[in-house]
């Protein structure tokens, strides 16, 4: 792997680089204890999803499905907001992100009426 | 003059506040996150488009928890090994650094090694997409009177949530022949010993101008039974008990092609080198969607692989210094890893917990 000088993203001497930006050494910065408190928080959610699966997995399934969701819905923001340092990017990369959070979910919505209602209007159990 | 070289010096904002490589890293993410909303969003569909319980548990089609659960945390833990190697290499720490790299190189190695087994386990059990016999269930078995001696067995909590399901699901009278006409090609040969016992009983009884009755039938493989010792023996009244069923001895009629689905899959249980072909109802959507979106994941886990490897030799070859290409690097290829412990955050309770 070279470290080709004119995308290094450095400034050296006078010279600045296109790739250096304005986010160049970070201005603020995340200590790793809180990384090692994330790392932590992370395999608590993952023993909770894990512990909840075992109590109302057969019983519940519907509380089950809310529990893991949301357990994994903060998962994925504990990594996303500290590891992927979005507690400090997130002003300059929020215009990618909030029509993905729009989209995504569309998605899914989208196919609801013909992939789910139709199957379970159509099942011989809910014929009156 | 003077002025001219502070202007040269002076970085012009133009657009977002973002360096080129982290621009193109949040681009391309952003596409990644709507190709993995795509599978995601299909296996939810699906789902929960088929009737309430009917969707193959983790259990049907052989998926450990455990073994979920430990990909799990070796892939938040490389999470955190990258996140303190940026840290690390931030602060002009290129042996922790290259340490920390060679942990989430493990880890990733560790991933693929488990997924690998997972997909090996899938392929002996012949849980491959268009491979699962996942039509069996006969809606005339809801007319079945259960409660008549030879289908007792019918009320066992392994039938009854079939014959729940027959009527709401799609059933294939061909299939139902090949699938019981591919479990009896195989169990013959095995079942072979008794079938020949059976065979002199038989002929016996003939020489004698009689025929034998069910119950003799029935004393005499208990006899066998009872005589059996070795594993193979077991193993040989196993694959006949089976064998007996499709041809409908001692029956009024040969079992159906459920019945024999969920004893196929009772045998492939027992007998792992039996590889009979499997009943699990949804079982080749499932398979479909299971392999597509552990296999993608798996591939970017394997890309992230080869990134990391290049890092090790780069470092290995002291190159890993702290400089503003290197911290930038190590940041972008971070972001990547981090989106795929993201995705297997969400694959890992959606396919192995609910």
């Amino acid at each position: 792997m070279s470290e080709p000088s004119h995308a290094a993203g450095a400034v050296t001497g006078h010279t600045v680089h296109h790739d250096a930006g304005p986010d160049h050494g970070h201005e603020e910065h995340i200590p790793d204890s809180t990384f090692i408190k994330v790392f932590g928080a992370l395999l608590v959610f993952t023993a909770i999803s894990f512990a909840a699966n075992q109590v109302f997995g057969a019983k519940n399934p519907i509380v089950n499905f809310i529990i893991i969701g949301l357990v994994a819905c903060c998962k994925a923001f504990l990594v996303m907001y500290f590891f992927m340092h979005l507690k400090i990017d997130w002003r300059k990369v929020f215009v990618f992100l909030i029509p993905i959070c729009i989209l995504a979910p569309m998605v899914i919505i989208v196919l609801w009426p013909d992939m789910v209602l139709a199957w379970r209007l159509a099942s011989p159990d809910s014929a009156p | 003059m003077t002025t001219a070289v502070a202007d040269e010096t002076k970085y012009i904002q133009r657009g977002i506040p973002v360096s080129n490589g982290k621009l193109a890293m949040w681009l391309f993410l952003v596409t990644e996150i709507m190709f993995f909303t795509g599978l995601i969003g299909t296996y939810i569909v699906l789902r929960l488009g088929t009737p309430e319980g009917a969707w193959p548990k983790p259990s049907d089609v052989h998926l450990s928890e455990a073994l979920g659960a430990i990909n799990t945390f070796v892939l938040i833990f490389s999470s955190f090994t990258v996140v303190m190697a940026h840290s690390a290499i931030a602060r002009g720490d290129s042996k922790k650094c290259l340490t920390y790299i060679a942990i989430t190189f493990a880890c990733g190695v560790i991933f693929m090694g488990i997924k690998a087994y997972e997909y090996s386990a899938k392929f002996a059990h012949g849980i491959m997409p268009g491979h699962i016999a996942d039509n069996l269930i006969d809606p005339s078995l809801r007319q079945i009177d259960v409660s008549h001696p030879q289908y007792e067995h019918l009320q066992a909590e392994e039938y009854t949530r079939f014959i729940k399901e027959a009527g709401r699901h799609p059933y294939d009278p061909a299939t139902a022949q090949w699938f019981k006409a591919q479990v009896r090609q195989k169990l013959t040969p095995i079942a072979q010993p008794v079938l020949e016992k059976i065979a002199a009983a038989e002929a016996q009884a003939k020489q004698q101008q009689k025929t034998l009755t069910t119950e003799e039938r029935q004393v005499l493989v208990q006899q066998i039974r009872d005589e059996a010792r070795s594993s193979e023996q077991q193993k040989a009244l196993d694959c006949y008990e089976v064998v007996a069923a499709i041809q409908g001895t001692g029956r009024d009629r040969p079992a159906s092609a459920l019945e024999i689905g969920v004893m196929s899959n009772k045998l492939n249980e027992k007998y792992h080198d039996l590889h009979l072909p499997a009943f699990i109802p949804y079982g080749n959507l499932w398979a479909s969607c299971y392999f597509a979106m552990t296999g993608f994941h798996a591939a970017h886990v394997m890309g992230g692989l080869v990134v990391f490897a290049i890092i090790l030799i780069h470092g290995l070859r002291g190159r890993l210094v702290k400089n503003a290409w290197n911290v930038s690097m190590l940041e972008l290829t971070g972001l990547y890893w981090h989106f795929v412990d993201v995705v297997w955050i969400f694959l890992f309770p959606l396919l192995y917990l609910v």
